[in-house]
C-alpha cells in the first residue's frame, strides 16, 4: 500500500478519534464531510478506517488480558459528577449504567452495545451473545461452568453426559447436557427460554423445560412456566425485539443493549406500564417514538445521548 | 447524458434507505423526512459533478444540514445517530465475503492488542468498548485530554499498520 494512502488513513484515524471523543461538535461532523468529500482516496481511507474502529470492538472484547483496570476513587467521582450534572440530580450511578462496564473488562466475552457476536467454546459448543452482554467460561474435566453477568446470550451445547454445561445467571442456574437455549437479564429478573432438547432451570425449586417453554426466576424464585413460539424466541439473532406485553422497565433494558447513550425511566409510576411492538435492532430510536406515542411519554434528550422518560 | 444521470441515479439510491432513516430520527416525523430527503435529492442532482467525485460525504452533508436547518439547530453536539452515520458503511448489508474479512481483522486485531502497551490498550478499551469522553478517561487517568487523543490515535494507527504488513506477506 503506498505512502500517501498511509497517510490518509492516519488523518481519517485522527478525524474518527476526535468525532468518538464525546465533545465533538457539528461543526466538526461538517470539517469531517468536507475533508472525506476532497478526493475518492480520502473517502476511501475514511472508510477503511471506520471499518477498523468497528472492528476494534468485537476484537477488544475478545482478547482477555487487560484486567487491570479498576475502577478508581477518581473515576468514581468523575462519572458521578457527570451524572449530576446531566440529569439533574434524584438519579443513581448504576441506574445511568456507569459502573457496570467496568466488569466488561473482567469477563472473558463482553460485546459493546448493538454488537452481537458468535463464539465457538472449546468443547464444541457455540454461543451467540447480545449486545451489552459480559460472560466469563469456566470450564474443567468434570464441569462446564458459564457465568453471565449482564445481556442475553443462546447457547448450543455438544452433548457431554460427564460434563454438565451449567449457565449462572443471578441466583439460579440452567443445566442442559446436549441442547439449544437462551439466557436473558431483563430488569430485575432472567428469562429462560428452551429452544431445542431439554434443560433443567434451578432457582430455590428446579424446573425442566422443554423446547418450546419458558420460564423466569428472580429473588422470589421461579416463576410460571409459559410456552413460546419459535418465531419470537431470542428474536435478537434476527435483528428484531420484540415484547409482548412486557413492563417499560425491561423493554428500556434491553433497547440499552442496543443503543449507544442511556435511557433513564425519570417516573417510578412508568415503570410497571406494558409495552408490545416489534422493532428493528438496527433502529433502536423507533422504539423511543413508539414509547412517546403509546405511553405519552414525553422523552427529553440529554448529551451524550442520554433519554430521559418522564 | 444520460449514463451521467444515471450513475448520479443509482449514488443516491443505494444511499436513499440510510439518509431517510437517519432524517426519520433527526425529524421524528416521517413525512417530514419524506420531504428532506426529496430535497436532498434536488440538492444532489443540481451540483452533479461535485455529487459524483465522492457521493457518499457530499449526500451526507446535504442530509446533516438539512436537518439541522430543519430542526433550526445551532453549533451543537453530536448526538449517537450523527456519529453512527458519519462512521456507518455505504453499503447497508455486507456481503458474505466482506463479513469473512471483517472476521479475518477481528482475529488479526485480538492478537495485535496484545502487543499495545498496557496504557494505551486501556484508554482503547475506555474510549471504543466503554463509549466514555476523552475528559473522563483524561481523569483518570490523570492526564491531559490531549494525551488521550494522542493515545487512542496512536493505538489505532499501530493496529492499522500490523494489519497492513500481516496482509503483505
Amino acid at each position: 500500500m503506498d505512502e500517501d494512502f498511509e497517510a490518509l488513513k492516519r488523518e481519517a484515524t485522527a478525524w474518527i478519534v476526535r468525532i468518538t471523543s464525546g465533545t465533538a461538535t457539528t461543526d466538526d461532523a461538517d470539517a469531517l464531510l468536507a475533508w472525506r468529500a476532497r478526493s475518492a482516496a480520502h473517502e476511501a481511507a475514511f472508510q477503511a478506517s471506520a471499518r477498523l474502529w468497528k472492528n476494534l470492538g468485537p476484537a477488544l472484547g475478545k482478547s482477555k488480558s487487560a484486567p487491570s483496570t479498576v475502577l478508581t476513587r477518581r473515576t468514581f467521582l468523575a462519572t458521578g459528577s457527570l451524572a449530576a450534572s446531566v440529569a439533574g440530580g434524584g438519579l443513581i450511578l448504576s441506574e445511568l449504567g456507569f459502573l457496570p462496564t467496568v466488569g466488561a473488562i473482567l469477563a472473558d466475552y463482553a460485546t459493546g452495545i448493538g454488537e452481537q457476536r458468535t463464539v465457538q467454546l472449546s468443547d464444541g459448543s457455540t454461543m451467540t451473545l447480545d449486545g451489552g452482554t459480559m460472560l466469563s467460561v469456566d470450564f474443567s474435566s468434570s464441569a462446564r461452568q458459564l457465568e453471565l453477568t449482564t445481556g442475553a446470550a443462546v447457547f448450543d451445547v455438544v452433548s457431554d453426559p460427564a460434563r454438565p454445561f451449567v449457565v449462572t445467571a443471578a441466583n439460579g442456574k440452567t443445566t442442559a447436557i446436549g441442547t439449544s437455549f437462551s439466557v436473558k437479564h431483563g430488569d430485575d429478573d432472567i428469562s429462560v427460554e428452551c429452544l431445542r432438547g431439554r434443560i433443567s432451570v434451578q432457582c430455590l425449586a428446579n424446573s425442566d423445560l422443554v423446547d418450546g417453554e419458558a420460564i423466569s426466576y428472580s429473588r422470589l424464585g421461579l416463576g410460571e412456566k409459559v410456552t413460546t413460539d419459535a418465531e419470537t424466541a431470542a428474536a435478537w439473532r434476527q435483528g428484531l425485539l420484540i415484547f409482548k406485553d412486557r413492563s417499560l422497565a425491561d423493554v428500556v433494558s434491553d433497547l440499552n443493549r442496543h443503543r449507544r447513550g442511556k435511557v433513564v425511566i425519570a417516573r417510578s409510576d412508568l415503570r410497571a406500564r406494558r409495552v408490545s411492538g416489534v422493532f428493528h435492532l438496527s433502529r433502536p430510536d423507533e422504539i423511543l417514538a413508539h414509547l412517546e406515542e403509546t405511553l405519552q411519554v414525553r422523552p427529553v434528550n440529554l448529551v451524550g445521548g442520554i433519554v430521559l422518560l418522564r | 447524458m444520460a449514463s451521467y444521470d444515471d450513475e448520479l441515479v443509482a449514488a443516491f439510491s443505494s444511499n436513499e434507505r440510510r439518509i431517510k432513516r437517519y432524517l426519520d430520527g433527526k425529524t421524528r416525523s416521517k413525512a417530514d423526512a419524506e420531504d428532506l430527503a426529496q430535497e436532498a435529492w434536488i440538492k444532489f442532482a443540481r451540483n452533479g459533478a461535485a455529487a459524483l467525485a465522492a457521493p457518499v460525504p457530499y449526500l451526507m452533508r446535504i442530509a446533516r444540514t438539512l436537518a439541522v436547518d430543519h430542526n433550526r439547530g445551532q453549533k451543537r453536539r453530536l448526538t449517537s445517530s450523527d456519529i453512527d452515520l458519519l462512521l456507518s458503511a455505504p453499503d447497508e448489508s455486507p456481503g458474505p465475503d466482506k463479513k469473512l474479512e471483517d472476521q479475518d481483522q477481528v482475529r488479526c486485531l485480538v492478537q495485535i492488542m496484545q502487543e499495545l502497551p498496557d496504557r494505551q490498550r486501556r484508554m482503547l478499551v475506555a474510549a471504543r468498548i466503554e463509549q466514555r469522553r476523552h475528559v473522563d478517561i483524561a481523569a483518570e487517568f490523570g492526564v491531559s485530554v490531549r494525551t488521550v487523543e494522542l493515545e487512542v490515535r496512536k493505538a489505532v494507527t499501530y493496529c492499522s499498520e500490523r494489519l497492513d504488513t500481516i496482509n503483505r506477506v
